[in-house]
């Protein structure tokens, strides 16, 4: 059993829940107001976070990381791309 | 050369070979499930910063603690399903098996909370037709949850799978195995689509 769950799966599950208990700090407790500047800062951290998780999960959770290069990449571009497109429109539109 | 047979040739990277996990037919149906939900998260975000005031204030109705609980008991399934590949490989099937169940009563909980949440919003008059921010939110966490529905059923098969495994023999690339896996591979996707949901719903950025 122990041997079962001391891997890096288990490492990448207590990042991920840190992670989600940091996002919702950041925003349940300081969210909700400020200058139009700032609130696109917070979503900017709040979907650059998600989108971390997002790949921890694709690589460890999915094992896309010893998975051949290609299908690995291409999700790895859906992740970056996703992001991208979310974090500009608070910037651009 | 075809798409999938590009992604299941084995290559060799150093001494150690990369394989894909599961078959490669359930990452095709992964890629087009999570280009559909990218299209949607990018109308959001497009509509959120055209009326972001609207999308403020409606946020405001979201309780984000819901959000928070419906992930980590994602996040304690997906890790459960994990465990339980992990110890299907070394041939401990019992526990392969347990992990399962864990999984699957974390990802019930997410379905049971969910209706609640729902309930709790339509008795306060609030549905798809209140308002752009709200028809997005019950659209895409209603698809959401049928996937999760869909996913409880899946890890039900993946039980099943786990239990016709050969006892305490380690097991690597059986079609049981890899039936396994795929089953895996759909559930941490419906994980990981929550991961994203939960950002634009209940996190107030």
């Amino acid at each position: 059993m122990r041997e079962l769950v001391y891997q890096r799966a288990t490492v990448i599950f207590a990042l991920l829940v840190m992670i989600t208990g940091y996002s919702f700090w950041l925003t349940a407790g300081h969210g909700g107001a400020g200058l139009h500047e700032a609130r696109s800062i917070v979503w900017t951290q709040v979907i650059f976070l998600a989108f971390l998780k997002v790949r921890w999960v694709l690589l460890d959770f999915m094992e896309l990381r010893s998975a051949p290069t290609k299908l690995r990449l291409l999700f790895e571009a859906w992740v970056i791309g996703v992001a991208a497109c979310l974090i500009l429109t608070t910037w651009l539109v | 050369m075809v798409a999938s047979e590009a992604i299941s040739r084995p290559t060799a990277v150093g001494t150690a070979m990369r394989r894909v996990p599961g078959e490669p037919g359930i990452w095709i149906f992964v890629l087009l499930d999570m280009t559909i939900f990218a299209e949607m998260f990018g109308i959001f975000a497009w509509y959120r910063a055209e009326n972001s005031e609207l999308f403020r204030a409606s946020q405001g109705a979201v309780n984000p603690l819901y959000g928070l609980i419906y992930t980590l008991l994602l996040l304690s399934s997906s890790w459960c399903v994990v465990m339980a590949v992990s110890a299907a490989r070394k041939g401990s099937t019992a526990l392969s098996s347990e992990f399962v169940l864990w999984g699957l009563g974390f990802g019930a909980a997410f379905a049971v909370i969910k209706f609640f949440e729902y309930a709790g919003k339509f008795s306060a008059g609030i549905t798809p037709l209140t308002n752009e921010f709200f028809m997005f939110y019950f659209v895409m966490t209603v698809v959401h949850l049928l996937h999760a529905s869909v996913g409880l059923g899946v890890l039900l098969y993946m039980r099943k799978q786990i239990l016709a495994l050969p006892q305490r023999a380690p097991v690597d690339s059986s079609r049981g195995m890899r039936m396994i896996e795929v089953s895996a591979i759909y559930w941490h996707m419906v994980d990981l689509l929550w991961i994203v949901l939960f950002a634009l719903f209940y996190l107030k950025g």
